[in-house]
């Protein structure tokens, strides 16, 4: 007794499918398709084809994204930069620019490279970090150094003796940047003024952070103003005091003068 | 309307025709277009005999004991390759 015909090739909708068919002598229709379709395609294997090649669409997908994420753009990381300035990674990211500066030599990394270092003197001054390059704080002084130079400054501030440094290659590389960092420079001059008190020049720098992070906001130069504010402010201090030690001391000595003529009239 | 296996018989009514109407769409076999009715509820492929005689040719048919009962005429169909049992 024979009843089942195996493997049937059948071409539906274009798939090719072998099926097996149970024969049987009836007039009602020319082929009953019974089976779950699912398991009509899984018997030629066509299914889990179709299954791996989705998985691996998907996967090779999620790896191409994932490779764009483990490499971030450097619009990202100095954005990072400007926007929390006293985060203790930052070296990691000068070092990063570092690398791709000398490698590829791009002059968009360049800029990068240059306008990271604008940032990063401040946290150095505030934050000495133990491990963090010292060239990131010295170079990015080199950029100070365009601005103004005070020897006085040099001679009370030890740490501002640090910016004045002979350039080397990386800051001639990037005198165009420079000059362009410069121009920032004029800008950001107006808001924050050598006349302000250090409070306020404080207040000034901060905000001026914060207000112009999109114009990459030299801070080392920010910074060297208010250094420069501090201590005129310091030198003003002294000089009022001794001033008014001196007032004091001839006041009290007329004092004691008349009281002492007095005396005398008296007696 | 639901048919059931019974003891090797696959109850065939109208009314699951009725009830679940079977999506016809044209497959080919062997290069020879012909109207597939799909209807997963039966859980079978049923390829009636003379078309089966015609596109395959002679094939070897395995054995199988699997009864067709067409209802309400309560017709039994043998699954064979060349003999059709009709019980009434």
């Amino acid at each position: 007794m024979s009843g089942v015909a195996s493997v049937v090739p059948l071409i539906i909708d274009k798939i090719e499918v072998n099926s097996d068919f149970h024969i049987f002598d009836i007039l009602d229709f020319d082929l009953l398709l019974g089976s779950p379709f699912e398991k009509l395609l899984t018997s030629q294997g066509f299914i889990d084809e179709m299954l791996r090649k989705t998985a691996s669409t998907t996967s090779t997908s999620c790896l191409e994204n994932s490779m764009l994420k483990h490499f971030p753009k450097p619009n990202l990381l100095k954005e990072m930069v400007h926007k929390s300035p006293f985060i203790s990674f930052e070296p990691i990211l000068f070092e990063i620019a570092r690398s791709a500066t000398s490698e590829e030599k791009d002059s968009e990394a360049i800029l990068i490279f240059c306008e990271d270092k604008r940032s990063s003197p401040l946290l150095s001054e505030f934050e000495p970090l133990s491990s963090g390059p010292e060239k990131i704080v010295l170079e990015h002084d080199r950029d100070s150094t365009m601005i103004s130079h005070d020897k006085s400054i040099d001679i009370e501030n030890p740490q501002a003796m640090e910016c004045y440094e002979a350039p080397t290659l990386e800051s001639i590389k990037g005198d165009s940047i420079y000059e362009h960092g410069s121009f920032i420079l004029v800008i950001l001059q107006k808001p924050c003024s050598f006349n302000t008190s250090p409070e306020s020049s404080t207040h000034c720098a901060q905000s001026t952070h914060e207000d112009y992070d999109c114009l990459k906001v030299p801070s080392c130069k920010t910074f060297r103003r208010l250094v420069v504010d501090a201590y005129v402010y310091h030198k003003h201090c002294k000089f009022c005091g001794c001033s008014v030690a001196l007032t004091l001391q001839l006041e009290l000595h007329d004092t004691s003068i008349i009281g002492d003529e007095r005396g005398i009239h008296h007696q | 309307m639901r048919e059931e296996w019974l003891d090797g018989e696959k109850c065939f009514s109208e009314a699951i025709w009725i009830s679940s109407p079977s999506m016809i769409t044209p497959c080919s076999i062997r290069r020879t277009t012909i109207e597939a009715h799909i209807n997963p509820i039966m859980e079978v492929d049923i390829l009636p005999w003379h078309l089966a005689y015609t596109l395959l040719g002679n094939i070897t048919l395995r054995p199988s004991v699997t009864l067709l009962k067409s209802c309400p005429l309560e017709h039994i169909l043998e699954c064979r390759g060349s003999q059709v049992l009709c019980l009434s």
